[in-house]
């Protein structure tokens, strides 16, 4: 069961390499509580993955991810290096143990703009098409 | 102590042995027995409580893990697995809280995480079942962050428990160790003493007993086997100078042996001839006798020839008493003639003759009495001559007479010498076959006296092994 997991990831993987989702098509945005204008990949990571929740200039911050769709892939290859099913599990396992709860999660673009430009410190992503009102988009450094 | 003869002593000293050993093992006897009571407490309530409460441990672990991949996995099934795993941790907290050698206190602890671990067994199931069999709610993450908190509570009381556990069992271990090592100690000490103890027993004894009067006695052997040594050789010069010695004595007593029959040779002759001079002697004292009485008849003549002058000589007094008278008469007559005148002239004549006549008389009267008082005086001179020739020849009678009786004392002694000339050349002999057993018994003495010192020579070499073995130096 895990080794047919394992293969249907690789070969996911393989035609993720086929048709590339890059960095660019997803930006990522922020409350306007949140200070910092720019963001590190691993402080991203590290918020996502819930081991961070504060940035270094010490603002509050809330992950909060889209439900499924080609941006969450693309955020989740990009910056996470995980698939849906492998951070649901992480999650879980995370929930579990009592470190933290499940994260938000939202259905769309415009939920998802809507959820971050009203929750203080929520810090979610958007396809880089996508331009929500009330919220700002951190730079990747 | 000193009354002990040295095999007592010796076994005084196994004695003293023996006893710390026996004393040694009753006393590990009894802490054997302490610590088989100690280890078989452990072995039946530290140890197995130190087991279970691993598995326990292990058991609540796969508890964890089961419902964690359950809920991670969304495996319902796993649920179940998972209780099983708790009711087995269960079990074995039960099973400990039950042991009876346990202290109150740790069973009471284990007692209590018992029921906490079934509680949260029975929440975790019914929590779980319920985030699996619907959606992950925010009660629903609380409950199961709560029950992660108990789990982490329980998970950390478990190890607690099993620490404590394993500590008591390590205590007791310890416990066991020390006093296993005290024993050891206490064992292995008191062996030390009774060995140290009758080693200084052992030593002493052999150092007062053996050693001290075998060394006196070593010294004073070597002493005396010097001082033997000395005298045997000063034995075996003195037998080689006896032997010699009597050599040269033997040689002596030959020629003294030689000389004795020359001198009994001569004392023979010397009887025969004090024998003959007695014989002379006697005809000498017979001839001497004969003398004697000659002498005798000689002295009695010359008394009567001094008899016969003194006779003469009254005579002749007489007669010059007749010639005085006759002078004096003649003298008368002269006066008588001369107052007669001229008629007396012729009778004075006569008278002048008669007078030179009396005169003449007396003369020749004084002259026969000078010449017989001479005559008287010679005769008693010879008389007196006799006498002492008489008493010569009486005391030379005397004389022989004691010579022959010492000529013949002189005889019998000869005699009786050669007879003791006799005996004693008898004696030399025996002297002389003495003096050679003695040269041989001499030459014995020397051969003896060097065996003597060659046995010396042995014993020194006797002593030196017997210096060697008991280890002194050789002095």
């Amino acid at each position: 069961m895990k080794t047919l997991k394992c293969l249907l990831i690789v070969v996911a993987a393989a035609f993720g390499m086929t048709s590339p989702i890059q960095a660019a098509d997803v930006k990522v945005i922020a409350n306007s509580s949140v200070k910092a204008d720019s963001i590190s990949a691993d402080e991203l990571k590290g918020v996502f993955l819930a081991t961070k929740t504060s940035l270094s200039d010490g603002s509050h911050v809330e992950p909060v991810l889209e439900k499924g769709g080609a941006t969450h892939e693309a955020f989740l290859k990009a910056y996470l290096g995980k698939t849906d099913a492998a951070l649901n599990t992480y999650y879980r396992s995370l929930v579990f143990t009592g470190k933290a709860s499940m994260p938000k999660t939202l259905g769309s673009d415009a939920e998802m703009g809507a959820y971050v430009a009203k929750t203080k410190g929520a810090i979610g992503y958007v396809s880089a098409g996508a331009s929500p009102a009330g919220v700002k988009t951190l730079e990747m450094k | 102590m000193h009354r002990l003869n040295i095999t007592a002593k010796i076994w005084l000293s196994v004695g003293v042995f023996v006893l710390g050993y026996v004393l040694s093992t009753g006393l590990s006897q009894i802490q054997g027995q302490q610590a088989r009571t100690s280890m078989q407490a452990t072995s039946e309530a530290l140890f197995p409580a130190a087991q279970r409460s691993q598995e326990a441990e292990s058991a609540f672990q796969r508890m964890l893990k089961g419902f964690g991949d359950a809920v991670i996995m969304q495996d319902t099934s796993g649920l179940d697995r998972a209780a099983v795993d708790g009711q087995q941790a269960v079990a074995a907290l039960k099973a400990i809280a039950a042991i009876p050698g346990l202290a109150a206190e740790r069973s009471g602890e284990v007692a209590k995480l018992a029921s906490s671990v079934d509680r949260i067994l029975a929440d975790a199931r019914s929590t779980y079942g319920a985030v699996l069999s619907g959606t992950m709610s925010a009660s629903a993450q609380d409950q199961m962050r709560a029950l992660a908190s108990r789990n982490d509570e329980a998970k950390a009381a478990l190890a607690t428990a099993k620490e404590h556990l394993a500590a008591d069992l390590h205590q007791q271990l310890s416990v066991m160790e020390e006093s296993s090592s005290r024993q050891s100690s206490l064992d292995l000490g008191l062996f030390a003493i009774t060995l140290v103890v009758a080693g200084v027993i052992v030593h002493l004894t052999i150092r007062r007993s053996i050693t001290g009067p075998v060394v006196r006695v070593i010294g004073g052997v070597q002493d005396a086997a010097d001082e033997t040594a000395l005298a045997a050789e000063q034995m075996a010069q003195s037998g080689t100078r006896v032997s010699d010695n009597a050599q040269e004595q033997v040689a002596c007593i030959v020629e003294t042996s030689a000389s004795l029959e020359e001198i009994s040779a001569t004392t023979r002759q010397n009887a025969d001839r004090a024998g003959q001079a007695d014989r002379v002697m006697q005809v000498a004292h017979q001839t001497v006798e004969r003398a004697v009485h000659a002498m005798n008849d000689l002295a009695a003549s010359m008394d009567l020839i001094s008899k016969s002058s003194n006779q003469v000589a009254s005579v002749l007094k007489n007669i010059d008493e007749i010639a005085f008278h006759t002078n004096i008469l003649a003298l008368n007559a002269a006066v008588e003639a001369a107052l007669a005148g001229d008629a007396g002239a012729g009778f004075s004549v006569v008278a002048d003759e008669v007078r030179s006549l009396a005169k003449r008389s007396a003369v020749a009267a004084r002259n026969s009495s000078d010449i017989i008082e001479r005559t008287v005086c010679d005769v008693s001179k010879g008389v007196e001559l006799v006498g002492n020739a008489q008493a010569a020849f009486q005391k030379v009678a005397a004389e022989i007479a004691s010579g022959t009786q010492i000529v013949s004392q002189i005889a019998s002694s000869s005699v009786e010498q050669s007879r003791g000339i006799a005996v004693i050349g008898q004696a030399i002999k025996r002297i002389e076959s003495l003096t050679q057993r003695n040269v041989s018994n001499s030459q014995q003495t020397a051969d003896g006296a060097s065996a003597m010192i060659s046995q010396i020579g042995n014993t020194r070499k006797y002593l030196d092994e017997l210096v060697a073995v008991v280890g002194l130096q050789s002095a």
